[in-house]
């Protein structure tokens, strides 16, 4: 019965989102922020995959991005290829990367594990600044300009086509998360966050779960990497390798949002960006670094009034005084 | 009589350093066998070793014929190797009934994991009264229920327990050496680490020693605890 409520919120969410540009200038500002809105809260979905079912907090997604809008831009330039196409190589790669990482990463946990692949994101920002040949290095790299609309080519005149892509992605991987999380993988994943060397000694291939789990979340981000480029037109390697501009807000809009929970992400991007944005117009003028600063401020706070997360802070709202005296009534720790 | 686990030669290190040396120790099927000793003598690494979670080892484990000495740790338990690790390693944000399922992971099969519930069940009636309860709130010794139950799910042939009285109460501890002597005439064979060397001795068959990593006595368990040596270095008599 729950569950049948649940199933028809999202399913009224998602309505209410596919009507919303039909009332909205297609190229105004605020469809933008809707576009980043939904990329965001799919990124968080992908991380969500290993930050929140196994609790290994990464710090370096970004890695992965970049390498999707990278992948399908520079195929795009040097051979014409479609996105849709190009982006298969990036999220080839950005698997292969992750491959690669578990290998040093998988033994880490918890803050070690953070900064190990924090430092993994950087070095992928230093090698697109350096690797000019490829990468055009600083000054950035454009997505070859069509002329017209094509979806093939993943170019529109307006954002509009943008947002149904992002927001069909966002549905897809948001199911795909709901469906691991409540079968025999996320039962596994499960285990190994709450107690790694129990989930061992019961039979779980530890090694093996997380790495399934990283390939997927690898690959799903690189492809939001590619849709990233073909909605900016332009990118470089500080920003899409940026540690504030993506591998921490992604983080950051799972865990604010409620980590491993399906609706975290959703809340955590729709309450951060829109702040980010209107700190921006709010602060941006009068002094650097001030927009940042009160978004950082309203961050922790959100964090002090419940470090669970939005969703838990819902849920104590809702389920309110009764449980909160159960707990109180009930039994302490030895 | 053949052993069901047979150790032989084993020596192993967590990477710099032999923490066990030259190990030979058997446990027969349905028997009892303990393992004693002070802290830092190796025993929790001897179990590591036998689940595979020691990253170092040289020598031979065999189970029921069949080598094992590299076989990695999530494929020891479809064998029939329960391990019960030391410090009650629950689930816990998962009920106690989820706990006791995830024991008959390597099973994979929903039938047998249901007998295994009421088997636990009537082993631990606490542990039904308290099945949708979270573990992590759970008292330390229904946690230890816990994690005995959750290796018992694997019905297993041999169980390996670390420690499973550290921290507990007299009473519980009692309790917890009866349900193993339980589980053991139900034809389990157990190995057993404890600290507690008095009741160690008290349930099991035959017990081996060890100091520094090696083996320094073995022999049937009654004839251990009136040995002298014993008296004095575990007992304090």
């Amino acid at each position: 019965m729950a569950r049948r409520g649940t199933l028809a919120a999202y399913g009224g969410l998602a309505i209410l989102f596919a009507l919303l540009p039909l009332v909205l200038d297609p190229r105004g500002y605020e469809m933008r922020v809707l576009c980043l809105v939904l990329l965001f809260a799919a990124l968080g979905q992908a991380w969500n995959l290993v930050g929140g079912l196994a609790n290994q907090i990464s710090l370096g997604h970004a890695a992965y991005f970049g390498i999707g809008a990278y992948a399908s831009t520079i195929l795009q330039q040097v051979a014409g290829l479609s996105p849709w196409i190009g982006t298969l190589a990036g999220m080839a790669l950005a698997a292969l990367l992750a491959l690669l990482l578990s290998v040093p990463t998988f033994r880490l946990k918890g803050h070690y594990f953070a900064l190990a692949t924090l430092a993994a994101g950087e070095a992928m920002r230093v090698i697109a600044n350096s690797w000019s040949d490829l990468t055009g290095g600083p000054v950035g790299i454009s997505v070859p300009f069509n002329p017209g609309s094509s979806v093939w080519m993943m170019q529109f005149q307006t954002v509009r086509p943008n947002y149904y892509i992002f927001l069909v992605t966002l549905i897809l991987v948001t199911a795909l998360f709901w469906r691991i999380k409540t079968g025999a993988m996320g039962y596994r994943l499960r285990a190994i966050k709450e107690n790694e060397q129990a989930a061992e000694v019961i039979g779980v291939d530890t090694y093996r779960v997380k790495l399934v789990a990283s390939l997927l979340s690898a690959a799903i981000t690189a492809f939001l990497g590619t849709l990233y480029a073909q909605f900016q037109f332009f990118f470089d390697p500080d920003t899409i390798f940026g540690l504030a501009a993506f591998s921490v807000k992604m983080a950051l809009v799972a865990i604010l949002g409620g980590v491993g929970t399906v609706a975290g992400p959703l809340i955590g991007a729709a309450f951060i960006i829109p702040m980010e944005e209107l700190a921006n117009s709010y602060f941006g003028n009068s002094a650097a670094g001030l927009s940042q600063f009160a978004y950082g401020i309203v961050l922790v706070a959100v964090i002090l009034v419940n470090p669970y997360g939005i969703v838990a802070l819902f849920a104590r709202l809702r389920g309110g005084r009764r449980r909160d005296r159960a707990s109180r009534g009930g039994e302490a720790r030895p | 009589m053949t052993a069901l686990l047979e150790i032989a030669g084993l020596s192993g290190s967590y990477g710099q350093g032999e923490v066990l040396h030259d190990i030979d120790l058997q446990v027969g099927a349905r028997e009892f066998l303990a393992v004693i000793g002070a802290n830092t003598a190796g025993k929790s690494t001897l179990l590591r070793a036998i689940s595979g979670l020691l990253p170092q080892v040289t020598g031979r484990i065999a189970f029921d014929g069949t080598d094992i000495t590299a076989l990695p740790a999530n494929r020891i338990p479809a064998l029939g190797i329960a391990h019960v690790p030391e410090g009650r390693h629950v689930f816990p944000m998962m009920s106690v009934e989820e706990n006791l399922r995830m024991g008959a992971y390597a099973l994979d099969d929903r039938r047998r994991a249901d007998r295994g519930i009421e088997r636990v069940f009537g082993l631990f009636p606490r542990l039904k009264e308290r099945r949708r309860q979270l573990a992590g709130t759970l008292s330390g010794g229904e946690q230890q229920m816990v994690a005995v139950g959750r290796g018992m799910m694997l019905e297993p042939r041999l169980l390996i327990l670390d420690e499973p009285s550290l921290g507990l109460a007299p009473m519980v501890v009692e309790e917890m050496h009866d349900r193993l002597l339980e589980i053991h005439a139900e034809g389990v064979a157990i190995l057993l680490v404890e600290q507690n060397v008095g009741l160690a001795l008290d349930c099991a068959d035959r017990a081996y020693v060890l100091a520094s990593g090696r083996i320094e006595l073995q022999g049937p368990a009654d004839e251990l605890a009136r040995d002298d040596r014993i008296r004095q270095a575990y007992l304090g008599i």
